[in-house]
């Protein structure tokens, strides 16, 4: 427990450390002055969204893996142990799960700071940049990936056409940006094969702000996941009770 | 058994089954006819659309069209227990997958044809300049939908909310697909235009066809294994 809250108090002072270098520290830009500090938050939650879609598909992938005998036969599993958590393939849908919880959280974030950012600079609150346009059907497609998996009631079932769709999905979205970019493109890029297109304390203030949100998005998959494993357990303790009640029922008649 | 003479006979039953009944082909071109109608009424009294618009809004009316197809197949194989005879059929599990897009594909076949000419007179839009171009548009553009509609029907299967989430899924996913439809097929209805790179729209839309007509087939086991 106490490691817990160490983790959170660290990362609340480099929260605190980065909204320094962010607004204060940080020169506004030459052409769009302060309204570039949005930029640390954005493209550090784009990544992190993205990210946390890939672990959607990842984790998906491994728990197909793990679960069907077909697939898992050349895997020899400990069943005791740290190691087990690692070939168990309930933990790995919790963590899809919980990854595309928080997934949702950074695209919903990325879309309202690129459209005030969007708002400020190119004087509009929607345009269809490849990148924003991406997000958005990113965004859908978390939300599908959450419907799916709340409205089927089989846990083993909603596992599996969840990991499916996360897989499939994951495998589309650079489809559909590319797709997006050949019909029309308008995004400053900030980043490219040649490095980083800013000053020194802006680059630095960026990546720090990276750090914090990759930090952040895996504070928030340890509770999501926590919260999920508790849930199922709950959930795993109600049938029990109910097959137990059941029996007593039967034995009494 | 083959694993296409399997999917030949369950495609085989499936538009038997549907061609017998003459509803769903009833509704299904009614439906996209209306669709059609509904959209020269909102467009108002233009004489013609401009290309870019009438190949946007036809592929919106087609995929309107094709969406019925797809639930209605799942739930009548759900209703009637044939779900579970196809399964226990001795071929492999893609068989019961590409017989669904073979009967899908021939029922959105059906539809097209009577909805895309009925579009271009009832807009106004008039025959596409390059004819081969837009058939070849049309039947890859329809192939590669209909696998990854009849692919996402059977992930939402079980879903309380597969009605809905069906679309949900299928449109975001569909993105490359539709963009790549509506350029092609925009060009087909303009002038040549020497600007306009047609073969990276080939590119997208064969692409897209080849990766969702076999991955689904292998992952389509999988969602019917529970």
């Amino acid at each position: 427990m106490k490691w817990r809250i160490a983790a959170v108090v660290t990362l609340c002072i480099a929260g605190l450390f980065s909204f320094y270098l962010d607004f204060i520290w940080s020169p506004p830009e030459a052409q769009m002055g302060n309204v570039v500090r949005i930029m640390y938050f954005h493209i550090a939650s784009a990544v992190d969204a993205f990210l946390a879609f890939g672990v959607v598909a990842v984790a998906g992938f491994l728990m197909l893996v793990l679960r069907f005998r077909r697939l898992n036969s050349f895997v020899a599993r400990p069943r005791t142990g740290v190691f087990a958590l690692v070939f168990d393939p309930w933990a790995w849908d919790r963590l899809a799960l919980s990854s595309a919880q928080i997934a949702l959280v950074f695209t919903s974030f990325v879309l309202i700071s690129g459209s005030i950012w969007g708002a400020a600079v190119w004087n509009t609150w929607w345009t269809w940049d490849p990148t924003l346009t991406t997000t958005l059907i990113l965004w859908f497609l978390n939300v599908g990936y959450l419907l799916l998996r709340s409205s089927i009631a089989d846990r083993g079932r909603a596992a599996t056409v969840s990991a499916v769709f996360g897989i499939v999905a994951a495998l589309d979205v650079p489809l559909i940006h590319e797709s997006v970019t050949w019909w029309k493109g308008l995004h400053p890029e900030v980043i490219t094969d040649a490095g980083f297109n800013m000053p020194p304390s802006m680059v630095i203030t960026l990546l720090i702000s990276f750090g914090v949100f990759l930090c952040v998005y895996a504070l928030f998959v340890y509770l999501a996941y926590m919260v999920n494993w508790q849930r199922s357990e709950l959930r795993s303790i109600r049938l029990a009770v109910r097959d137990r009640l059941a029996q007593m029922d039967q034995a009494s008649h | 058994m083959t694993i296409w003479r399997a999917v030949w006979i369950m495609a085989k039953k499936d538009v038997a089954i549907e061609a017998r009944g003459k509803a769903l082909y009833l509704a299904a071109v009614s439906y996209g006819a209306l669709t059609v109608i509904l959209l020269g009424f909102s467009v108002g009294q233009q004489r013609a659309l401009p290309a870019s618009w009438a190949s946007g809004t036809l592929w919106l009316v087609e995929v309107l069209a094709a969406l019925t197809s797809f639930t209605r197949l799942e739930d009548k194989e759900r209703w009637d227990g044939g779900a579970i005879g196809a399964l226990a059929a001795p071929a492999d599990r893609s068989a019961v997958f590409f017989s669904r897009v073979l009967g899908n594909l021939l029922f959105v076949f059906a539809v097209e044809c009577v909805t895309i000419p009925l579009f271009l007179w009832v807009l106004g839009v008039g025959w596409p300049v390059d004819s081969v171009s837009f058939v070849l548009a049309v039947l890859l553009g329809t192939l590669a939908f209909v696998s990854l509609g009849t692919f996402l029907t059977a992930v939402v299967a079980a879903s309380s909310l597969r009605e809905i989430l069906a679309p949900v899924l299928l449109m975001p996913l569909a993105v490359p697909l539709f963009l790549a439809l509506v350029s092609l097929t925009a060009a087909d209805f303009s002038p040549p235009d020497p600007f306009f790179h047609a073969s990276v729209w080939w590119v997208v839309l064969a692409g897209y066809g080849a990766v969702f007509l076999v991955l689904p087939g292998l992952l389509f086991e999988l969602i019917v294994e529970v």
